[in-house]
Order: C-alpha cells, then sequence, then structure tokens
C-alpha cells in the first residue's frame, strides 16, 4: 500500500536524515517513534504529501507520490488519506459539528456516505457538537481533529503526536478509538509519536535514531 | 460551489464578531459607503445644474436665431413651433445715483398697441424683479435712456408706461416692446426668433431651412451653438469633479486591499488546513475574494441607496427656500439634483472594477503565488 524506498531529507543541503527502507501493508498500524529531531513528524509529511523528499521514492498504492500533482488526483489523494497534522487547526467562525463536516463540504459528498454519526458516538463527543473551538480542552480538540480526519472514511490515517498534551485518560481513550479503527474498520494507520502507550498499542514499530 | 458558499458566509459573518476584523471591515465598508454617496450625490447636483439650466435656456430664449429674411416661407419646415420677427437693444434706467442697464426687446408677437393713447409713450411688459427693486407696479411710468445714433446727443431719454409685469429669465432686467414701436427705439438689425418643438433637432432644422435658403448660409445659429461655451465649461466642471471624487473610490479600494492583506494572514493556519483537508486552491482563492468583496458591496449598497434617496428628498422639497439659498442669478427654481441612471451605472460599474481588483490582487498575489508555502515545510 505504502513503500519508502532510499528515502531521504536533506535540511540546509547539510543536515541529512535517512530513512530504512519501509512497506506498510493494507490493515497496519504502525508507529513512527525516535528521539526529537530524528525526523518522525517530517516522515509523516513526506507520506502525507506535506513535504518532499530529497532523494528516493515514496509509492502510495503502487504509485509514486509525485504523480499525484495535478489539481484532481491531489483532491483524491487527500480524499482516501485522513491527515491529523501539526499544521490542522479547528475553524473559529465554525462550531464543532462544522469543523467535522467541513470534509463533506470540500469534497462535495453527502453526510449518508460519511462516518459522521459513528465516530461522533464512538469519541464521545456528541455533547461537543454545538460549542465553538474556543471551548475545547486539548482532549477535546484532539478527539475533534481525529473525527474531521476520519469523516470521510478514508482507507489511510496518518496521524503526527495525536497524544500529545494529553493525559492518560484521554490517551487512553484516544488510543483505543484508534484500535478500533485499526481493527473494526480496517484502517491502515501511521503514527508518529514519543507515547509508549500508543507505541505498544500498535502492530509494528518503525524506529527512528538521531 | 457549495463549499465557496459555505464558507464565504461563515467568514463573512465572523468578522463582526472577530474583534480584529471587525474595525477594518468597518472602516472598509464606511470609506466605500462615503465615496460612492459622494461622488453619486455630486454628479447627480452636476447633472441636475446643467439641466435646469438647459431648460431654463429652452424655455425662455429661441432655438434658432436667423439674422437675415428667408425668401421661403418657414411654414413648411418641420420641427417649427412659431417663428417671429425680432429686435433687441440696450437702455439705462438711471435714478440719482443709481444705474442700471436694460435689455430692450421687441416681438411681433408682442402687440401692446392697441391701447396706445400717446405716441411719446412707449408701453412694455417689465421685469418683475426690475419693478420690485424700484417700487414699480403696473401702469406706472418711468424713464429710460437710449441710444440716438440720428440724434445730436446720440442719446434720448423716453417715457415707459409699464403695460405688464412678467417673469424674467435673463440676468439682466428686460423690457418688452410691440414690434411697431420697437422699430423707433430699438437701432440693431431686425432677427428671425424661431422655436421648435424638438429643440435638439435643432441641427436637422437648420440644414431643412438652409435648403430652401441657400442665401442663409452663416446667418443662421441655434440655441445649441449660442451657449456652447456655456455648456463646454459645465461639462469640463463635472468631469474634473468626477475624476477628483473618484480617487475617493480609488482610496478607499486600498483600505479593501490592506483588509483582504490582514484577513488572508490572520486565516494563514486555516488555509493551510483546507488544502490539507483537499480544497481546490481556486475554490479557497474564490471564498478571500467573494468575502473581500461582499464587503464592499456592503458600502456600495448603502451608498448607493442612501444617495438615491436624498436625492428623491432634494428634488421633491423646497430645499432651497428651507436653506435660504440665493440661486436668482442663474434663474432656476428648486435644488438643481437630479437622478441620472448614466452616471449611477457608469460609478456602479466603476466602483465594481476597483472593488473587484482591491478584493481579487491581494488574494491572487498571496494564495496564488505563496500557498503551497502554508502546508510545505520547505519547497525544493
Amino acid at each position: 500500500m505504502i513503500s519508502l524506498k532510499n528515502v531521504t531529507k536533506k535540511y540546509n543541503n547539510y543536515d541529512l536524515i535517512s530513512y530504512n527502507d519501509l512497506i506498510i501493508n493494507k490493515g497496519d498500524f504502525i508507529s513512527i517513534v525516535g528521539p526529537s529531531g530524528s525526523g518522525k513528524s517530517t516522515l509523516i509529511d513526506l507520506i502525507a504529501k506535506l513535504n518532499t523528499c530529497s532523494s528516493g521514492i515514496i509509492k502510495i498504492f503502487d504509485k509514486s507520490i509525485n504523480t499525484y500533482d495535478d489539481k484532481r488526483s491531489i483532491q483524491l489523494f487527500r480524499k482516501v488519506i485522513g491527515i491529523m497534522s501539526s499544521t490542522s487547526s479547528l475553524f473559529s467562525m465554525l462550531n464543532i459539528s462544522d469543523n467535522i463536516l467541513l470534509p463533506l463540504i470540500i469534497h462535495n459528498e453527502d453526510i449518508c456516505n460519511s462516518n459522521f454519526e459513528h465516530i461522533v458516538e464512538k469519541l464521545n463527543i456528541k455533547n461537543l457538537l454545538d460549542k465553538s473551538s474556543g471551548d475545547l480542552s486539548s482532549g477535546e480538540r484532539q478527539r475533534v481533529l481525529l473525527a474531521r480526519a476520519m469523516v470521510l472514511k478514508p482507507k489511510i490515517l496518518i496521524a503526527d503526536e495525536p497524544t500529545a498534551n494529553l493525559d492518560l485518560d484521554n490517551t487512553k481513550k484516544l488510543v483505543n478509538f484508534l484500535r478500533y479503527l485499526n481493527d473494526e474498520l480496517k484502517t491502515t494507520i501511521i503514527v508518529a509519536t514519543h507515547d509508549d502507550i500508543v507505541s505498544k498499542s500498535s502492530k509494528r514499530i518503525y524506529e527512528l535514531e538521531k | 460551489m457549495k463549499f465557496i458558499y459555505f464558507l464565504t458566509k461563515k467568514y463573512l459573518l465572523s468578522i463582526f464578531t472577530d474583534k480584529t476584523l471587525r474595525l477594518p471591515a468597518l472602516i472598509s465598508i464606511i470609506s466605500i459607503f462615503v465615496s460612492v454617496f459622494s461622488l453619486l450625490i455630486v454628479m447627480f447636483v452636476m447633472k441636475g445644474f446643467e439641466l435646469k439650466v438647459q431648460n431654463k435656456i429652452l424655455e425662455n430664449f429661441p432655438h434658432i436665431i436667423l439674422s437675415n429674411k428667408p425668401k421661403n416661407n418657414l411654414d413648411n419646415v418641420e420641427n417649427i413651433i412659431s417663428y417671429s420677427n425680432s429686435l433687441q437693444g440696450y437702455g439705462a434706467y438711471i435714478d440719482g445715483d443709481k444705474f442700471e442697464l436694460i435689455k430692450l426687446k421687441a416681438q411681433a408677437n408682442i402687440n401692446t398697441d392697441s391701447d396706445i393713447d400717446d405716441k411719446n409713450i412707449y408701453y412694455g411688459n417689465v421685469s418683475k424683479d426690475f419693478l420690485l427693486l424700484n417700487n414699480l407696479v403696473k401702469n406706472d411710468y418711468f424713464e429710460i435712456y437710449i441710444p440716438s445714433p440720428n440724434t445730436l446727443k446720440k442719446i434720448k431719454k423716453i417715457k415707459i408706461k409699464i403695460r405688464d409685469e412678467i417673469d424674467n429669465s435673463e440676468s439682466i432686467p428686460t423690457i418688452y416692446f410691440s414690434y411697431s414701436q420697437a422699430k423707433n427705439i430699438i437701432f440693431s438689425k431686425e432677427f428671425i426668433e424661431i422655436k421648435l418643438y424638438d429643440p435638439f433637432k435643432s441641427k436637422e432644422t437648420i440644414n431643412s431651412i438652409l435648403d430652401q435658403n441657400n442665401h442663409l448660409k452663416g446667418q443662421i445659429v441655434d440655441w445649441q451653438t449660442i451657449n456652447i461655451n456655456l455648456f463646454n465649461i459645465m461639462k469640463l466642471e463635472r468631469l474634473s469633479l468626477g475624476i477628483f471624487l473618484s480617487f475617493l473610490i480609488l482610496i478607499a479600494s486600498t483600505t479593501i486591499y490592506s483588509n483582504t492583506t490582514s484577513m488572508i494572514f490572520q486565516r494563514k493556519s486555516e488555509i493551510a488546513t483546507l488544502l490539507i483537508l483537499g480544497a481546490k486552491k481556486n475554490y479557497i482563492l474564490a471564498v478571500f475574494v467573494l468575502v473581500s468583496f461582499a464587503l464592499s458591496f456592503i458600502g456600495y449598497f448603502f451608498g448607493s441607496i442612501l444617495a438615491t434617496i436624498l436625492t428623491n428628498l432634494l428634488a421633491r422639497q423646497e430645499i432651497i427656500e428651507i436653506l435660504d439659498i440665493n440661486l436668482t442669478f442663474y434663474g432656476i427654481e428648486g435644488f438643481p439634483i437630479i437622478f441620472s441612471y448614466s452616471y449611477f451605472i457608469i460609478i456602479s460599474l466603476f466602483t465594481f472594477f476597483m472593488i473587484s481588483i482591491a478584493s481579487f490582487l491581494p488574494t491572487s498575489f498571496y494564495l496564488n503565488k505563496n500557498i503551497d508555502e502554508l502546508i510545505m515545510r520547505d519547497i525544493k
């Protein structure tokens, strides 16, 4: 489903991150772990097409990621890959319900074809739907971001530090949901994390060194 | 399209609740409102003034003047209502230290001869203003001095009996005599005054007259030619004011430009999120252009509505009397303002053009060019 071969990322022409070859199969749940600065978030960004590699090949659905370049294919790419990135934010002028439904509006999809009701119930955020994003706690915010990433039933979920700033209870709730997505909905999950609870729950660990 | 409509609506509504965006947005709206309102009102006043002066000229002055007699009868020339022989000269009214220039006119269609009982007294219809200023009433007598080329002194005094008072459209007091009496006191060349059904077809009528009276070439002139300098000055005045006030819209557009720029910078992380969620670049661009355009449109809408309402109010009410404005010099009545569709459309189109540019340029410049930088950590 996803493969990385001889991938490197060069920063400022001298800081080089080299990634070991990696193959992620359909239904995988892989945690990318490593110390700060080891390139976890960079790898997530490379797979999510939020960054470009300096050399090597990244393939998604057996096609080089560079082929997803025209308007139509990039839109399709964003539709089938749910991203919970560090650059994602909630829209202050929308209530939580509209924030979660935004991908449906962007891709002109009907709410009937979405995971909305199901995800809202599973993530226990029904009581938040009419609230504004400013009224949420960190845990609630992370759950809403996850709901938005999953509302279009993507085949792959890519999450960058999904449990950052969460307490133990909220971390466990979120991990349980990731397990549910992987086990029940067969969603392929790639998570960059420094959290042992998350990495231990995943099926595979891809470790990076500094 | 649903996405564009949805986000445009939400962003637009949020501007009025967001403290940092509210003030610049209000400044943009007010600046467009003030500039559109001012431009429309000024142009409507200029247009109204020009029309009132033009109507006054058409009402009170001949539409065509012939300085020689036609060989053929003018009855069969189209567009002519009436024509009459006329004489025009000047005299002076002197009362102690007071000296007043008076226009003397004669027209064949004015008949004041029927009740003349003294050949040394001239009977005239006199301007109302002149009578009021000099405490004279109907049937009173007064004396004026006129040029007299056949006498030794070259000047003579004549006695005038006021037969009637008239509303004068001319800038100086005027006395109208019967044609037969005027011939003895006005020594200018006789001319023919023509009134037309449609004064705006005066050129065509002149051509028709010349077709039958070729000898009149160079001796025939219409009201448009006589007043060409006046109308040109009014046009120039209108044009220069229009250009000057257009700068207001230009300045207002710069506030829209800066407002749009600050809105985009404040929404950078949201734009990045939209891209990550798969929104098309053109759609995001359209949202911000529409939000900015809609804000400006609010200003335009209220500016044009208020200008239209005020124009109708000023045109209907006797505002001149309320404000005690003296327009007697121009000989016009009521406030010189008129709603002009052509000006309304021109100003609206110009405003739409300017606000479209002011909305599109910053959006295009910052989003079309740099949009990838919002989500890509670095670009090769």
